[in-house]
């Protein structure tokens, strides 16, 4: 083949046109001649330095671009510890970013955004000389979200919490596209003007706080919380609407304005970064399911128990609750717990105990450890010495000279529900106590410690601890001690952190969860 | 490689740098192939799942290639299922084994090259390639669509615009004595 003839072909080929016949006597070619692979494979590269400098992907919903899947990545990741797994998640965010990495940013981003921890994205740019920063935004760029929640920043001052699922590209410095998601704005002054779009919907700002709900198989919908919107419907009849504080509007795909209720409690309005967590829902959809940012969260098993007569779900704070008849049900996991007073961790859970409720003693609402006089033991508990005490929320560690004890005051069982919040910060107090901090519902709980000292067994290592034939993983409406009596009440939105919270952080959970429940 | 976040993160850094050079080597193995940037994403993850068996010190450009190799298989016997020509599996070893030395410093300076040399091309012939490579026009027929050109035209220019940019960067490198 002369040389015009074979270079042609490899151009054709790039570009996918040759017939099976030129094809085949290209292939010839390539097998015969090993300058010709040469020059096959110096077109190649010029191919992909063109691509690379040229192609501008395609950014359309449902277009074939492909990230790495977050959620595979962190499902591998969740069996390694705590700081691996966040340096992996963290490597692979780089590498999702790879196609953009050789590019100078010519600017400042439009958008930066932080993610709460556990969130689980894909970034997309469609410009080519797209930012190296992770998390910034520029117009063309994309961010698919399908866990946890971003707080976005414009550069024209504009404040958004996105809440997952959703799919958000942002067209221009202030124009952003909702393909799905539950998006809370927060509009300045200055930035009056700035613009969301759905499917359905042409969003105006006027100055103002507004949110936009876009789910798949139910109709768009705006809420106003402050200011004024300018709505208009995309649909064929275009109607078009200013809405004020309090209102909101639903459309049909005739392009019809419909009112509908204004509901804050669809949106985050907060921004949560926690620490790592563990989180039980106990909602329809998850049932005893453990969801969370914690590497552990993918591998952890909640059973049911006793497999005769296992605890249902009823209605709870939000969504749906685990109920305990404190007749032995229980929720056991496979997680073997936080070990040692150094170790950071908190708890939070809503719980909700029965008006005159019998005798309890110590029953457990979560623990993990060793029974008995051992160092690696932890539990949060309702104490409820005699019928004439208030039940109160305890806590209960082991120590190397014996067992600490925590307990609250604020009396429990008026079947109301109440938010619990225990917080261990790693240190002890100046009088060498460990340092526990108890809040319910938000507030700081006075608390009285005692200890016991008492000739202790000790552990000295996580393995030690879970190879130990007694060792008792995570239990929920049970502590670690076998012949604890057990829950009898309600408990929702339970989490485990592995790390302290903060008063603030506390009072956010009141309000919102990290799935945006509300 | 064990898997300390200080080896984790070099291997990163290996395989960020090394992106161009597996995007090349799924290219000379799959040309024409539109699914080149999902088959890199997947490449990349098969390559983060296998890393722990990289030593570190050794080929990672001839390593992440191999490990390629084997999943632009499946694409291959994929492609090959909806009747689109591909290479038989003797090119294709021959093409891995020519290819896979290949190291990111000299695709890198064609890059730059090419930057230099796309600014002599002409509004025209810029804007044909831009058409070509924009992801949306992937197909010839809606390049030849959306540039009003004859296939036959289209096929013509795309050869001589390749041609002469080879060239190009081949003469720039050579005069900047850089590394091919």
């Amino acid at each position: 083949m002369i040389p015009e003839h074979f270079e042609s072909y490899i151009s054709r080929a790039l570009d996918r046109d040759l017939t099976l016949e030129e094809f085949t006597k290209f292939e010839q070619e390539l097998i015969a001649s090993p300058e010709s692979r040469a020059l096959y494979l110096e077109y190649v590269d010029l191919h992909t330095v063109l691509d690379l400098e040229l192609n501008i992907p395609a950014s359309k919903p449902g277009s074939s671009t492909k990230i790495v899947d977050m959620n595979r990545v962190l499902r591998s990741q969740r069996r390694k510890s705590v700081k691996i797994a966040a340096f992996a998640a963290a490597a692979i965010c780089i590498l999702s970013l790879i196609a953009m990495q050789f590019y100078m940013m010519d600017r400042s981003p439009e958008v930066v955004f932080q993610s709460s921890p556990g969130t689980v994205f894909t970034l997309t740019h469609s410009k080519k000389k797209s930012s190296t920063e992770s998390k910034t935004m520029e117009p063309g760029s994309r961010l698919e979200l399908s866990e946890g929640s971003v707080e976005l920043t414009f550069a024209s001052g504009v404040r958004s919490i996105v809440t997952a699922p959703a799919d958000i590209t942002l067209h221009t410095d202030d124009t952003l596209f909702i393909q799905q998601g539950a998006a809370w704005f927060e509009v300045p002054q200055k930035a009056i003007g700035f613009t969301v779009n759905t499917d359905e919907f042409h969003i105006v700002d006027l100055g103002t706080q507004f949110g936009v709900c876009v789910k798949p198989d139910e109709h768009d919908e705006v809420h106003v919380f402050k200011g004024k919107v300018k709505v208009h419907a995309q649909g064929v009849e275009k109607e078009s609407a200013i809405l004020v504080a309090g209102e909101a509007r639903t459309c049909d795909l005739n392009g019809r304005l419909s009112v509908i209720p204004a509901r804050s409690s669809a949106f985050v309005t907060n921004f949560l970064q926690l620490p790592p967590y563990l989180y039980w829902s106990f909602d329809e959809s998850d049932g005893f399911e453990v969801k969370g940012s914690h590497p552990a969260a993918a591998d952890i098993l909640s059973t049911p128990s006793p497999t005769d007569s296992p605890p249902h779900l009823a209605e709870g704070k939000f969504g749906s609750a685990l109920s305990l008849d404190g007749n032995q049900q229980s929720l056991v996991t496979d997680w073997a717990g936080i070990y040692g007073l150094d170790q950071q961790l908190s708890c939070a859970l809503w719980l909700r105990i029965p008006e005159g409720l019998e005798l309890t003693n110590y029953s457990g609402i979560v623990g993990w450890g060793i029974p008995g006089n051992s160092n690696a033991k932890w539990k949060v508990f309702v104490r409820h010495d005699s019928i004439e005490e208030a039940p109160t929320v305890s806590v209960a560690i082991g120590a190397e000279q014996g067992i600490h004890w925590y307990e609250g005051e604020t009396r429990l069982d008026d079947n109301q529900w109440h938010h619990i919040a225990v917080v261990q910060d790693g240190k002890d107090t100046q009088t060498g106590v460990p340092e526990i901090s108890v809040y319910i519902d938000g507030e700081r709980e006075t608390i009285t410690h005692s200890s016991l000292s008492l000739e202790m067994e000790r552990f000295n290592s996580l393995e030690e601890i879970i190879r130990h034939p007694a060792t008792r993983p995570l239990a929920i409406g049970k502590g670690p001690v076998p012949q604890d009596v057990t829950f009898q009440g309600l408990i929702d939105e339970l989490y485990i952190f592995d790390g302290t919270i903060s008063q603030a952080e506390i009072r956010k959970l009141l309000t919102q969860t990290t799935t945006n429940k509300r | 490689m064990p898997d300390d976040p200080r080896q984790t993160q070099e291997f990163v850094s290996l395989l960020t740098n090394h992106q161009e050079v597996i995007r090349a080597y799924i290219i000379s193995q799959l040309p024409g192939c539109s699914e080149v940037h999902d088959i890199l994403q997947e490449v990349n993850f098969l390559l983060w799942e296998k890393r722990l068996n990289f030593k570190l010190g050794t080929n990672f450009g001839a390593w992440a290639c191999t490990v390629a190799y084997y999943k632009i298989l499946d694409y291959r016997k994929k492609q090959k299922k909806d009747g689109i020509l591909v290479f038989d599996s003797d090119l294709a070893n021959l093409l891995s084994t020519e290819s896979e030395n290949k190291v990111p410093e000299a695709l890198a300076a064609k890059r730059d090259a090419l930057n230099f040399c796309l600014k002599k091309l002409s509004d025209k012939d810029r804007a044909l390639l831009g058409a070509r490579y924009d992801s949306a026009y992937s197909d010839m027929n809606q390049v030849s669509q959306k540039t009003g050109r004859s296939l036959a035209s289209l096929r013509v220019s795309l050869s001589r615009l390749r041609a002469g940019l080879k060239d190009c960067i081949n003469q720039r490198l050579g005069l900047e004595g850089r590394l091919v």
